[in-house]
């Protein structure tokens, strides 16, 4: 077997084990989901020295392509799949402490959840694709609708009708592409003769809805609110933290490397790529014009992870060196932050009792240091330098420059939607900043929290996210080479992508 | 001609389907909707293979060669299996949800605010 794929293997031998292991413990299922997070990320770290420099495409089966399925392993896929364990592992250890106690099955669910996020970011084949899509769908449904007893089935619900809906109209394109061409790997239709200009094009936007749904796109955006303030704060970190970049990269795969201008869908390249500028500009506005009517803390931050979803929309369309290295940049700073701020308003929304922000005024003081990782998760979130998510929406407002034409209403996009943002993440900072009578000091009683202790579950994520950020905003050359490596393979993927799987 | 039939079929199977996804409110209705556009696609799916006067894909002793020309693709066969097998967890799972909906809201309306504080 090859040695590859045990990256993929960690969590589904996690999610076979827990039924019996439950029967043990009630706490078996928490612990071996994070046992197989975090050899996700050992495995990951030890794949990266030779594959950062050799991509290497596996293949399932001995069926070559087109006939088999085979799985690329490259430097973004391997980044995409460390990632994915990591903010994994970080939500499940969260869990130990301050979430409402799950049964083994949700770790069974979550495990499901995490292999189809991995096998997103990994695989090659379209159909392949089309089913982890579905796992993934099909175990955040179940996820959502096991958070807040009377929040969760309803967005549960409306997130599974929108994920099987997309999904099967994907498979609709799926079998017109079939139809017509015969062939189902990425490679070999990324070196192919060329589709009628009008089926390239309706093949091409069947096979992307799904992807669009998972990172919260316009229009397939209706289920954002209903889900994250029916999630727990755990899934509502892997909703926006592991769901929505895994998606990117699957979008950069279709977008840049199945439809590249050699490949089957030439004809109607230049159309999709105008369609996503579109769709992702709408999607920056939308949603951070939402974020900022919104009182919800949990909704907000939903929202604002719709825009950034928009924004990369935008760096994938614009297509260039720059804008890539925005995306990748900001797929990176969007994760992390998120995951931060999740963190942080988890804490706050427990020990306030609400979720609406307006009434937490002063928070950020009397708990000063979750008030600090908010602030920190927020300032990346807005893109002030000297945090990770300075880099990504400076390279891609660069991105679209470079293009020029059209593209500059990529520019125009990310700064609008920075600006807004910039609005409502400062608004809701002062507010938790602002002062608040003592106990004991007359005016309103206030309870004291000062004394309110942390535990390592808490900590540990938030100390690492919170260090991830500053870091990569000081030195971002310390992902230099790794970010080159990635870009060329969504640029130039006939003499990356597809001459290693084909040959 | 049979081909043809296929396809309008499964076009009238999935707009059928569509027009529910997109207009029901009740969730039952609506997972039938999406059941019928899962019909739809898996026929479209299968259609893709076939070619009239085409055998069935089952291969037995003395079949050599050209022979093999005569089937149908089975792919697309084996791909509407899978997709039929996703289709019967989604179904079940939705039940299940819908069922914990009920008994939350006691009502299967799916409305506009769902999960909304």
């Amino acid at each position: 077997m090859n040695r590859e794929v045990i990256l993929l293997l960690f969590p589904v031998v996690a999610g076979f084990c827990i039924p019996a292991g439950t029967l043990v413990s009630k706490n078996f299922g928490k612990l071996i989901s994070l046992i197989a997070c975090l050899a996700g990320i050992v495995y990951a770290v030890l794949l990266a020295p030779d594959l950062l420099i050799h991509s290497r495409s596996v293949i399932i089966g001995n069926w070559p392509p087109p006939f088999g399925i085979n799985l690329f392993f490259s430097p973004l896929s391997l980044g995409a799949a460390l990632l994915i364990y990591a903010l994994a592992a970080f939500a499940i250890l969260f869990d130990f402490q301050y979430s409402q106690p799950q049964k083994g099955q949700y770790y069974l669910l979550y495990c499901l959840f995490v292999t189809a996020a991995v096998g997103v970011v990994l695989t090659c084949d379209i159909f392949s694709l089309f089913i982890f899509l579905g796992l993934a769908g099909l175990a955040s449904s179940a996820l959502i609708a096991a958070g807040r007893e009377h929040k969760g089935p309803g967005g549960g619900l409306r997130y599974l009708i929108q994920a099987q809906g997309t999904g099967l109209i994907m498979l609709g394109g799926i079998a017109l592409l079939y139809g017509a061409t015969g062939v189902l790997n990425i490679a070999v239709l990324a070196r192919f003769e060329p589709l009628k200009p009008s089926l390239a094009f309706l093949t091409g936007v069947l096979i992307l809805l799904p992807i669009f749904l998972h990172m919260k796109l316009f229009p397939f955006h209706c289920w954002v609110a209903g889900a994250y303030n029916g999630a727990t704060s755990s899934f509502a970190i892997s909703l926006s933290g592991i769901m929505a970049p895994a998606g990117a990269v699957a979008l950069g795969h279709l977008v840049l490397t199945m439809m590249n201008d050699e490949s089957a869908f030439r004809t109607a390249n230049g159309r999709l790529r105008i369609l996503l500028l579109v769709i992702g500009a709408a999607t920056v506005l939308i949603g951070e014009t939402a974020a900022v009517r919104e009182k919800n803390l949990k909704k907000v931050l939903a929202y604002s992870s719709m825009g950034q979803m928009g924004m990369i929309a935008l760096g994938i369309s614009a297509a260039n060196f720059t804008s890539l290295k925005g995306v990748l940049l900001l797929i990176l700073g969007h994760s992390l932050a998120k995951a931060l701020l999740f963190l942080a308003s988890d804490l706050f929304i427990d020990k306030s009792g609400t979720l609406n922000w307006q009434e937490m005024k002063g928070i950020g003081r009397r708990l000063p240091l979750p008030g600090s990782f908010f602030a920190i998760g927020a300032l990346s979130l807005i893109g002030i330098p000297l945090f990770a998510g300075f880099w990504g929406k400076l390279e891609l407002i660069r991105g679209g420059f470079s293009s020029g034409g059209i593209y500059l209403v990529a520019t125009a996009a990310v700064i609008c939607g920075t600006i807004i943002e910039a609005v409502y993440l400062v608004r809701i900072g002062l507010s938790f900043y602002k002062p608040v009578p003592s106990p004991g000091a007359g005016g309103s009683e206030q309870p004291d929290w000062s004394k309110t202790g942390y535990g390592l579950s808490f900590l540990l994520p938030t100390l690492l996210l919170s260090a991830a950020l500053i870091v990569i905003g000081i030195a971002p050359s310390l992902i230099e080479s790794w970010l080159g490596g990635c870009i060329h393979e969504l640029l130039y993927p006939q003499s990356g992508y597809v001459d290693i799987i084909l040959n | 001609m049979e081909s043809h039939l296929f396809g309008i079929s499964a076009l009238a199977l999935i707009l059928v389907g569509l027009f529910g996804v997109l207009t029901r409110k009740n969730i039952i209705k609506a997972l039938l909707a999406l059941s019928i556009l899962e019909t739809g696609i898996n026929l479209a799916l299968v259609s893709t293979g076939y070619f009239e006067g085409a055998r069935a894909p089952i291969i037995t002793r003395g079949i050599e060669g050209k022979d093999f020309l005569s089937f149908v693709d089975p792919l697309p066969q084996v791909l509407a299996l899978i997709s039929i097998f996703i289709g019967l967890g989604w179904a079940a799972l939705a039940l299940a949800v819908a069922l914990k909906y009920f008994r939350a809201k006691k009502s299967l309306e799916l409305g506009g605010n769902e999960g909304g504080e």
